[in-house]
């Protein structure tokens, strides 16, 4: 008898100590309807936020990414359009191609991160536009400023595994930086700021009853 | 003879580097009406055909290179950015067919923002950099598409692995500026399947189309005047 349980305690060890990989594929599918309605976390490891900013009057694009995003969906899975998210950024996170440069873009006198440590969205209202696309608009908080901004925001899948239920997105949405009262070199550095986000949200399932 | 030959193989390499030509002071045409005249940021352009043609240098802090990996079967995109490229850009606006890129990708820049994630993903596990440390884009061919967009096609080296891939490219903008007699913007999209380059690890979970997207920014450097200072006389613009 103790032999069997030390097995069954291996083997228990073994799967759950097993990368996530070698778990069952969970069914991953693009319906909202067959997910489950309740409150997500963002994964703040499957996240990737970045912001594009016109540079040099215009002439490139330059792309920042910020490293330290948390948030929430409240997911109403018979209506997604009723749908809820927030999502917090640390903008002090933010990353350069050059490791200098996120530090003093941090600093006074771009983002004043010691003055304004948070930038923040909260949505505030979604309209279904096709099949798992969507306009979300919601209330932008940055350089210690609140004005509305509009995502177009995809559904990228949904899955229902083991472990967790999950909800991907896609979202894009633009602002005029200048609107939040940061103007910092407009005009060599564009006004306006396109931002971009992949992100994946989780819900996990309650864990099992032990086994008697 | 020998040395003879050898030289002269040594003064052909010479002769054939730029290192030579600046014994010759070739003043770059600035006339009125020329796309080189005039000041810092009063030339402009969304307009390509406007820009001169010759060899830029990519700005490595104007490059950026993301990558997007689908994710948990496909549920999300995971991004990963690669900070370190070089590369030049041999420009000819009124013939795109003739335009050349050629890029080198340092791997081992990989940057994510999950604690000790690009460590893991350079290693032998995934990206094996100590075996291919370099990435690198040459282009093969290029067409016009529209006013201010193009495909160029060329060859992707990977792991070790080459394989042609397209971008859809944007030209962005042109202007001049301190540094530049012309600097030039593009935005290049291209996908490519990662296992046809050999990268294989956890396929399924981690998807196999991988969406490169690069925003990049290249300069033609102002030339230097001679060692020796420039001419007494100013000469005139050598055709």
């Amino acid at each position: 008898m103790r032999r069997l349980t030390l097995s069954l305690l291996a083997a228990g060890a073994v799967l759950s100590a097993a990368p996530a990989f070698a778990a069952p594929a969970p069914v991953v599918g693009r319906d909202p309807a067959a997910t489950e309605s309740g409150t997500y976390n963002l994964d703040s490891r499957h996240v990737g936020l970045v912001a594009k900013i016109g540079h040099n009057n215009g002439v490139s694009w330059s792309v920042f990414r910020f490293d330290k995003v948390s948030g929430t969906l409240d997911w109403n899975a018979a209506k997604p359009a009723a749908s809820k998210i927030t999502v917090t950024v640390d903008p002090k996170t933010i990353q350069a191609a050059t490791p200098e440069f996120g530090p003093e873009l941090a600093d006074e006198y771009f983002l004043n991160t010691g003055k304004y440590p948070e930038a923040k969205f909260v949505s505030t209202k979604a309209v279904q536009t096709a099949p798992g696309k969507g306009k979300l608009t919601g209330d932008l908080t940055f350089y210690g400023q609140t004005h509305p901004i509009t995502f177009d925001v995809e559904l990228v899948g949904t899955s229902a595994g083991a472990r967790s239920k999950n909800i991907g997105f896609h979202a894009i949405g633009k602002f005029k930086r200048s609107d939040f009262g940061y103007k910092a070199l407009i005009g060599p550095v564009g006004d306006e700021v396109i931002l971009e986000m992949d992100v994946e949200f989780v819900k996990p399932n309650a864990p099992a009853a032990p086994a008697k | 003879m020998r040395r003879l030959t050898f030289s002269l193989l040594a003064a052909g390499a010479l002769l054939a580097t730029p290192l030579l030509a600046q014994a010759a002071y070739r003043a770059p045409n600035t006339a009125p009406g020329s796309s080189l005249s005039g000041d810092f940021n009063k030339f402009f352009s969304k307009d390509p055909s406007k820009t001169p043609a010759g060899s830029y240098r990519l700005s490595p802090p104007h490059a950026a290179l993301f990558v997007r990996v689908p994710h948990g079967g496909g549920v999300s995109y995971s991004l990963f950015r690669f900070n370190k490229m070089s590369g030049t850009l041999d420009w000819v606006p009124n013939d795109l067919t003739k335009s050349k890129l050629n890029l080198t990708v340092d791997v081992k820049s990989l940057a994510t923002n999950v604690p000790n994630f690009a460590e893991e993903l350079i290693g032998d596990g995934f990206l094996k950099t100590a075996q291919y440390p370099t990435a690198t884009f040459v282009t093969t061919s290029a067409v016009r598409t529209g006013p201010q967009t193009g495909k160029m096609t060329g060859d992707l080296t990977l792991m070790g692995v080459t394989k042609p891939v397209t971008f859809d490219v944007t030209y962005v903008g042109g202007n001049q500026s301190a540094a530049a007699l012309m600097n030039l913007g593009f935005t290049a999209v291209g996908k490519i399947k990662r296992s046809d380059f050999g990268f294989t690890a956890a396929l399924g979970p981690i998807g196999d189309e991988v969406t490169l997207t690069m925003d990049t920014e290249f300069a033609m450097p102002r030339p230097r005047p001679p060692i020796g200072g420039a001419p007494a006389a100013p000469a005139a613009p050598v055709k």
